[in-house]
């Protein structure tokens, strides 16, 4: 339309309307940083060793080989502990979102598709046969194999889903049933399993951040930068398919495809995610949620605000699962479903009102 | 010039058959209405058209030069939208021009939607949730996003149904310039046939799904088509200002 693409007389007026929608969400995205930051120093000082914010400054910059006690504690305890928080916390966030966004559904999440069981159901297949790894490595077995289900099942949900022409409402109905599916099976693992190796399971199905090591945060780190850079090609796509599928569709957005490509990239970041710590609820629920609320629909800022959200939900479940009993850290997985479930509660009164 | 070919374009519903091979011929510049009685596929073809939903037949859609117009070139605007979205109207008029939107918008896009904002007299809504609007507002900021996709073929489908009298001339008025000023198709189904008249170049009477009659308005607008396919006596007069009225006197099966 030639008389509304060309020149202008009020490019200034745009602009200054576009500034002010976004002004209130970088404000908010900068207090969240902050927050994210004061909660990962308050994370690394709070432990059974008791460390003052300047404690862990000096430990930080002494580095890894540091000679004195703090040094070891927050580099090879600490350290691995908050950065897998981080890594999990956003990537679980964010992925969170993009099922919700691609399902168009307010329930949808890592967990209740059941990308999560698979994953437990993977670890409690390592811990009854040892499989793959032997040896020194065999501590890596459980994360592999909880990935490899993790990928197992989201491809079950994708194909399923594709026979129904990637519908939004079939993949939810699928995911479901791969839920219930996996939790049986994880049952009858458990049913037939040792009282150690059950025990085993029951632990790593808490969700607990004492699994962590320099690996996983690698890993885990290197798939939620690859993965959420790959997103950024889809946000205004994304947008465009919250504002609703028809509309996604007469606008010329593939949504089927859209479906296909962020439905693999989340649930790729989910199994990197929970393969190091376990199961993990509610983050992936909880965090797109308030994003949404704080932030809107606009995906160039709805899906960082969510990876930060799932940071600073996290790094406060890892605050609060050290101090509710002094001396022992209670798996961080009933913290956050805990925690999760009055905010949940709190969302679903405000939306009804 | 643009011209689409519809080939017996045929929709079925299950087993329901509701459009049954319409074809016509349609050109650039034209506003073309389609008219008929309630479920008699008029929203079905437009969808067809928009590619939103499968049908038999073909559609062949040319730009001058000959080349096939493109999917996302076609805008289509719903006669309710549902969606619970958070987006402002500017963010959601913005989203028009969701091919060409890169990470940092650029400010002619903002531009455009701050103009066709300004052109349909909505700017004062610019902040509001899209959400939180009415059906017309709705119906509007739909009509805005479309628009400022530049579309070669504007599918528009009730657009008057929610809105006030001077919002109704307001959105044909815009509909029929732009078709004039960028040589565009546009397609709209309505159902007041007096704003039908008023309005087209061509019309389309759906009946059964069967299309019953097409061409100028003035024959297609013709009191025993009508009567034969609405079931009701109607009066075809024109006004003392020339327009074409249509009342409607009583029911077709009282007078059996």
């Amino acid at each position: 339309m030639q008389h509304i693409s060309n020149s202008s007389p009020n490019i200034k007026n745009g602009l200054d309307i576009y500034k002010k929608i976004n002004q209130k969400r970088n404000t908010i995205v900068i207090i969240t940083i902050i927050s994210i930051l004061l909660a990962l120093f308050i994370d690394l000082a709070v432990g059974s060793s008791g460390f003052t914010i300047s404690d862990v400054f000096t430990s930080l910059f002494n580095g890894p080989n540091g000679d004195t006690i703090k040094s070891t504690i927050i580099w090879k305890v600490r350290l691995p502990m908050t950065l897998i928080c981080l890594c999990v916390g956003a990537s679980l966030g964010l992925s969170g979102t993009q099922m919700q966004t691609i399902l168009s559904n307010p329930l949808a999440s890592p967990y209740t598709l059941g990308v999560s069981s698979a994953a437990g159901f993977g670890a409690a297949i390592a811990f009854i046969t040892g499989f793959p790894f032997g040896g020194n490595y065999s501590w890596i077995n459980a994360p592999f194999l909880a990935f490899f289900m993790t990928v197992l099942s989201s491809l079950a949900i994708y194909f399923l889903g594709k026979v129904k022409g990637m519908q939004a409402q079939s993949m939810v109905l699928f995911g479901i049933v791969i839920h219930f599916l996996f939790q049986a099976l994880l049952s009858l693992v458990q049913f037939r399993s040792t009282p150690e190796v059950a025990a085993q399971i029951v632990y790593w199905m808490f969700g607990s951040l004492l699994k962590a090591t320099w690996t996983g945060v690698y890993v885990s780190g290197a798939i939620f930068i690859l993965c959420s850079l790959l997103l950024t090609r889809y946000a205004w796509k994304l947008t465009t398919l919250s504002a609703g599928e028809e509309r996604a569709k007469s606008l010329g957005v593939d949504t089927n495809k859209l479906r296909l490509h962020v439905f693999i990239i989340s649930a790729l970041m989910t199994a990197g995610a929970v393969a190091f710590v376990g199961t993990i609820g509610f983050i992936g629920l909880v965090a797109p949620h308030f994003a949404r609320m704080m932030i809107g629909e606009d995906q160039r800022y709805l899906s960082p605000m969510s990876a930060l959200l799932g940071i600073l939900l996290m790094t406060c479940a890892s605050i609060i699962s050290k101090l509710v009993i002094p001396g022992i850290i209670v798996p961080i997985g009933i913290v956050t479903s805990l925690i999760g479930v009055p905010f949940l509660i709190y969302m679903i009164l405000r939306r009804a009102k | 010039m643009i011209s689409m070919e519809l080939s017996d374009i045929s929709v079925s519903y299950q087993s329901k058959s509701v459009l049954k091979s319409v074809s016509s011929l349609l050109y650039g510049g034209q506003l073309v209405s389609i008219i008929g009685p309630n479920g008699t596929g008029k929203t079905t073809l437009i969808k067809a058209i928009a590619k939103l939903i499968k049908f038999k037949g073909t559609i062949h859609a040319k730009n001058t030069d000959g080349t096939n117009i493109l999917t996302h070139e076609i805008a289509y605007v719903p006669q309710m939208t549902v969606t619970t979205t958070d987006l402002s109207v500017f963010e959601m008029v913005l989203l028009g021009r969701v091919k060409d939107l890169s990470w940092k918008v650029e400010e002619i896009h903002l531009h455009a939607v701050t103009k066709i904002l300004e052109e349909l007299e909505l700017i004062h809504l610019c902040y509001t949730p899209f959400s939180s609007l009415s059906g017309g507002q709705k119906q509007l900021v739909i009509m805005a996003q479309a628009l400022v996709s530049s579309p070669k073929i504007l599918l528009l489908d009730e657009p008057t149904s929610a809105l006030d009298l001077r919002h109704q001339l307001q959105v044909l008025d815009i509909a029929k310039k732009y078709t004039k000023d960028t040589g565009a198709i546009t397609i709209v189904v309505i159902h007041d046939l007096g704003l039908a008249a008023r309005y087209s170049d061509y019309m389309i009477l759906l009946n059964e799904g069967y299309s019953s009659k097409q061409g100028d308005p003035i024959n297609v607008l013709d009191a025993h088509l009508l009567e034969k396919a609405y079931k009701v006596e109607v009066d075809v007069t024109t006004s003392k200002k020339g327009y074409t009225t249509i009342t409607p006197i009583k029911p077709s099966t009282l007078i059996s």
